[in-house]
């Protein structure tokens, strides 16, 4: 190919692109809701993943403690009561961002708004909540584990990995919301219905 | 009703110049969701920068510019669950596009082997702009847009010849 024939192949998509279907506001006006709407659905679907993999946490640790690798009850105990508080949270976080179908860029913004409202407290206390679930545990569990290599390196790796994996996740959420925040402010024109 | 006309106005260019965000979107992004996920950023981009667009350069030029910059700087995930659907219009607009010659496709191939940047003077040289003009988006020198352009020409028909 040739610098003639490049040309001439260009000329020939410019032509075919002018004969094209123009785009006009109203698939102007879909495309930028569907941005708004995409990242809400990313902090849904983040809020889900986090709801389960709290579950499972929820239903490992007993099981941990009736086969043997937990020495005491009351650590048990207290680790699940601080989850189901955690787990309330999250239920209401979840309940702040049902599915949005067809729904608007109002509707986005609504919703946000209400769940931004609970991030302000909600994930600052869930974060305490889980600091102190980690230090009972260790305080209370740990010492069994002094001799237990195995145990040890699993239990500070999930230490190591789930302080920092929860505040990632909460400075990726409230970018999330600044987001769509942001396509809101200045998408609200396009957003109006026919 | 200035919201509205600002609306009316951007909505007249980009019908004007659709076609070019398209070929941009086609020449920095492979893939059937990459090329749409980069063409909504591209048109968001233009939207947010329209509101402080003063006109002192020409429309198409502002464009390549606000285009060349979002296709350089973006760096996609290729998830297929990560990418957002389109309407119904723009993705009649992208099938038609993409029911293109095999030459054009060749073509599209062989510029997305070049640089990012040497991407934007193909297509800019293609598109028929001048040295001044390529220069004045890319913000370099006429001089430095014929060198460069000179080795990128060399080395695309070297690509095409393999």
């Amino acid at each position: 190919m040739n610098e003639e024939e490049m040309k001439k192949i260009w000329a020939d998509l410019n032509w075919r692109l002018e004969e094209s279907e123009k785009i006009n506001r109203c698939a102007i006006r879909k495309m930028f809701n569907s941005k708004a709407t995409s990242s809400y659905e990313k902090i849904r679907s983040m809020e889900q993943w986090g709801l389960w993999v709290l579950i499972i946490c929820l239903i490992v640790f007993p099981i941990m403690y009736f086969t043997g690798k937990f020495q005491h009850w009351y650590s048990v105990a207290t680790i699940e009561a601080l989850g189901f508080i955690i787990l309330g949270f999250s239920l209401r976080d979840l309940k702040c961002l049902p599915s949005l179908g067809d729904g608007s860029i109002i509707d986005v913004q609504k919703k946000i708004a209400q769940y931004q409202k609970n991030q302000t407290i909600g994930k600052v206390l869930c974060l305490a909540i889980l600091v102190l679930m980690f230090v009972l545990f260790f305080f209370w569990e740990g010492r069994g584990f002094a001799t237990d290599g195995f145990h040890m390196g699993i239990f500070f790796g999930i230490l190591a990995l789930g302080i920092p994996g929860c505040i990632y996740l909460y400075r990726h959420i409230n970018n999330k919301i600044s987001e769509i925040n942001a396509y809101i402010q200045q998408l609200t024109e396009f957003a109006k219905d026919d | 009703m200035e919201k509205e006309s600002l609306e009316i106005e951007f909505e007249k260019h980009i019908t004007q110049h659709q076609g070019l965000i398209l070929k941009i979107s086609h020449a920095f992004a492979n893939g059937r969701y990459e090329t749409r996920d980069l063409y909504q950023d591209i048109m968001l981009n233009l939207w947010r920068g329209y509101h402080t667009f003063n006109h002192q350069c020409n429309v198409s030029t502002w464009i390549y510019k606000v285009a060349f910059n979002t296709a350089i700087s973006t760096i996609r995930k290729q998830q297929k669950d990560d990418h957002q659907p389109i309407s119904k219009e723009m993705e009649n607009l992208f099938q038609a596009e993409e029911s293109n010659s095999e030459q054009i496709a060749e073509l599209y191939d062989l510029i997305r082997g070049l640089d990012k940047i040497d991407r934007a003077l193909v297509l800019m040289w293609l598109d028929n702009l001048s040295y001044q003009e390529i220069g004045e988006i890319l913000g370099i020198s006429k001089t430095n847009v014929a060198t460069k352009l000179s080795r990128v020409k060399t080395k695309l028909i070297e690509m095409s010849n393999q």
